[in-house]
């Protein structure tokens, strides 16, 4: 499903180099649920940037469903990223502009799906994570939680086939962690969805499939 | 998408809200600035009713009683006439000339002054006083003058050389600019019928030409031609006779223009005239728009309004550059969720496009009531008729066409000014926007 081949990420200023990652092989099954644990600053975030095409390797091969993405135009990344991946983010990425509904419609937007159409989808998603009766509140209106089980749903409603989750619980109190681990979980078993997800929670990682560990931009075990 | 980009707008009003102020005010101060502009320009690309290319006007002098060449003898009205008939032969015979021309002083496009008089269609108008303004030349057909032909003035209807009738000189005639016809008799095709001066004299109208624009950035004002056989001999002649002419095609101008200084001028010489220089149509009207001030308020207004538009691009570029990076998070959502560069850019031009599309419209009423109190820009020409042919002429037509060319000009700035911070903004990693907290 995700099969990175010598991934490397170093970071360049006038002055110093940093080597964010070394040499990241990686392979990732369909359905799933890879975490990835390690230390602050050992490359974790990164790596799922790069799984996640948001950020570009220094060096290094990535294929997401036997697609290499190497030599994707802009346009064509954007697609891929917007039809095969779904994102969910620590501190939540929700546009504070836009309403709970919108956040959701979101990623719908850019595939030029009929209104009427993305609404129903939008609808039908905030119902699964229990945000139907939050539909019209601004994120700003919303709990902690609640604002990450929005992106959650904003991570589902195009029906990828990948989620990747940075720290989803990261700035959740542990009931709320909770809940969105079950939620992650339910959309591992019952839709199938292959989700890698970084985290510091160990309790959390036990919970998963795999546990991928990281140390100063290498993989460990 | 409009709709989802309306909302955003609206909920992030405080952000907007000073661009929004910012672009109602310019799209005032835009509007009347970019009214002169419109005018003036449309009034200067009115076909000008002659041809100023290869034209020019012999300036003659007569020397004072103190200067060293005056010769007391040749001062009387005979002698005069004969030396001013010389210096015209001298002309007429260049080889390069084609056509030449003896009107009065004031009788050549951008000339110094200007002559008018009231002329009517019908002696009970005159009892009624119910008269036309119309400007005049005269010119003088000995030698073979002919001023329609020097100036390239047309007739109206053939759109060729105008026909002189061998007893135009008499006084009886006259010929009649199109506006003037039509002032006159709502129509042009007017030759045969007559006209009348304020002293119950008529004149045979014996043609009707092109209309003529006696200043380049006027308008066409209604203008009668007068035409007579000779002129009289007077001490002061060449103040009141012009010497024109217009040159063969093929004559290289400049090279003319030397020979003509150096060969000619000394000829251009008999009693107390003598030759003091030679203008090109296109020098005279340079000239009469610089000492107008015409020049001056041109530039006057192209310079505010690109002092206008400046500002509008800065504030824009500005506050588009300070929303771009407010907003970078904000990109990095949409890239990550599928947006690509150019879904990005297009999201922020619309945007722009709504501010400045319901900004311009809040505008409006302001410009509309503006141009009610005080009136569209005025050129300073008092008409008595307006031709309604022209668009600037029509109350209506020249709102719309202002209003429209101040939201074309307002908006591509706006575009250029939103799109250049932008393309920066969305040109990055999404990983890199969403760093940006």
């Amino acid at each position: 499903m995700i099969k990175l081949t010598g991934i490397n990420k170093i970071y360049r200023t006038n002055e110093i180099e940093t080597l964010a990652l070394e040499n990241v092989n990686l392979d990732v099954e369909k359905g799933e649920f890879v975490s990835i644990m390690g230390p602050s600053g050992c490359g974790k975030s990164t790596l799922l940037n790069i799984m996640g095409l948001l950020d570009a390797p220094s060096s290094g091969k990535i294929e997401i469903n036997g697609t290499s993405v190497e030599n994707m135009k802009d346009k064509e990344l954007a697609a891929f990223r917007n039809k095969t991946l779904g994102f969910v983010f620590q501190s939540f990425h929700l546009i504070n502009s836009l309403n709970v509904i919108d956040n959701v419609e979101l990623p719908l937007l850019y595939r030029k799906m009929p209104a009427k159409e993305r609404t129903r989808l939008a609808k039908e998603v905030l119902e699964r994570v229990g945000l139907s009766h939050r539909m019209r509140h601004m994120p700003t209106q919303l709990s902690g939680g609640q604002c990450q089980r929005v992106a959650i749903a904003r991570a589902i409603v195009g029906n990828p086939e990948i989620i990747l989750a940075d720290e989803p619980t990261g700035n959740l109190d542990s009931k709320m962690g909770a809940e969105v681990m079950e939620l992650l979980h339910k959309l591992n078993k019952e839709d199938g969805r292959t989700i890698v997800m970084v985290t510091h929670n160990e309790e959390q990682a036990k919970q998963t499939s795999r546990t991928i560990r990281f140390f100063d931009g290498r993989q460990v075990m | 998408m409009i709709k989802k980009i309306i909302c955003q707008l609206w909920n992030q009003r405080r952000m907007n809200g000073w661009i929004f102020i910012e672009l109602v005010i310019v799209s005032f101060f835009l509007w009347t600035v970019i009214d002169p502009i419109y005018i003036l320009t449309a009034d200067k690309l009115i076909a000008s009713g002659y041809d100023a290319h290869n034209r020019y006007v012999v300036k003659i002098g007569n020397y004072e009683s103190s200067n060293g060449n005056y010769q007391a003898e040749m001062n009387t009205d005979s002698i005069c006439k004969e030396s001013y008939n010389r210096i015209i032969r001298v002309v007429r015979d260049l080889p390069e000339m084609k056509d030449f021309s003896i009107a009065s002083s004031a009788s050549f496009p951008n000339s110094g002054s200007w002559n008018g008089t009231q002329i009517y269609n019908d002696t009970a108008d005159i009892k009624n006083d119910k008269y036309i303004h119309t400007q005049y030349y005269e010119f003088y057909l000995q030698d073979g003058s002919n001023m329609f032909r020097t100036y390239g003035m047309k007739d109206a209807f053939t759109g060729a050389d105008i026909n002189i009738p061998a007893d135009a000189g008499t006084r009886q005639k006259v010929f009649l600019s199109e506006a003037l016809a039509r002032a006159l008799f709502g129509k042009t095709d007017v030759t045969g019928q007559k006209v009348y001066s304020h002293d119950k004299s008529s004149y045979e109208i014996a043609g009707v030409f092109q209309d003529y624009k006696h200043r380049n950035y006027e308008q066409p004002y209604p203008l009668l031609v007068w035409v007579y056989n000779e002129i009289q001999g007077k001490t002061y002649m060449n103040w009141r006779y012009s010497i024109t002419f217009s040159l063969k095609e093929g004559v290289d101008a400049n090279a003319f223009e030397q020979r003509f200084k150096k060969e000619v001028m000394p000829l251009l010489k008999a009693g107390n005239f003598y030759c003091s220089g030679l203008e090109s149509f296109e020098e005279v009207s340079y000239m009469y728009a610089q000492r107008s001030g015409v020049i001056n308020q041109l530039r006057l207004k192209y310079s505010l309004a690109g002092f206008a538009l400046l500002c509008i691009f800065l504030g824009m570029v500005g506050t588009f550059w300070i929303r771009c990076n407010a907003r970078r998070q904000e990109i990095g959502i949409m890239r990550s969720m599928g947006a690509s560069e150019n879904a990005v850019r297009n999201q922020f031009l619309a945007e722009a496009f709504l501010l400045v599309t319901v900004a311009f419209v809040v505008a409006l009423p302001v410009v509309f009531h503006q141009v009610h109190e005080s009136g569209f820009f005025s050129s300073g020409v008092t008409r008595t008729i307006l031709d309604m042919s022209y668009w600037q002429n029509q109350p209506v037509m020249h709102f719309c066409i202002v209003t429209l060319m101040t939201y074309i000009i307002l908006l591509v700035i706006a575009l250029i000014g939103t799109y250049i911070p932008v393309k920066r903004a969305s040109h990055i990693l999404p990983a890199d926007a969403l760093r940006d907290e």
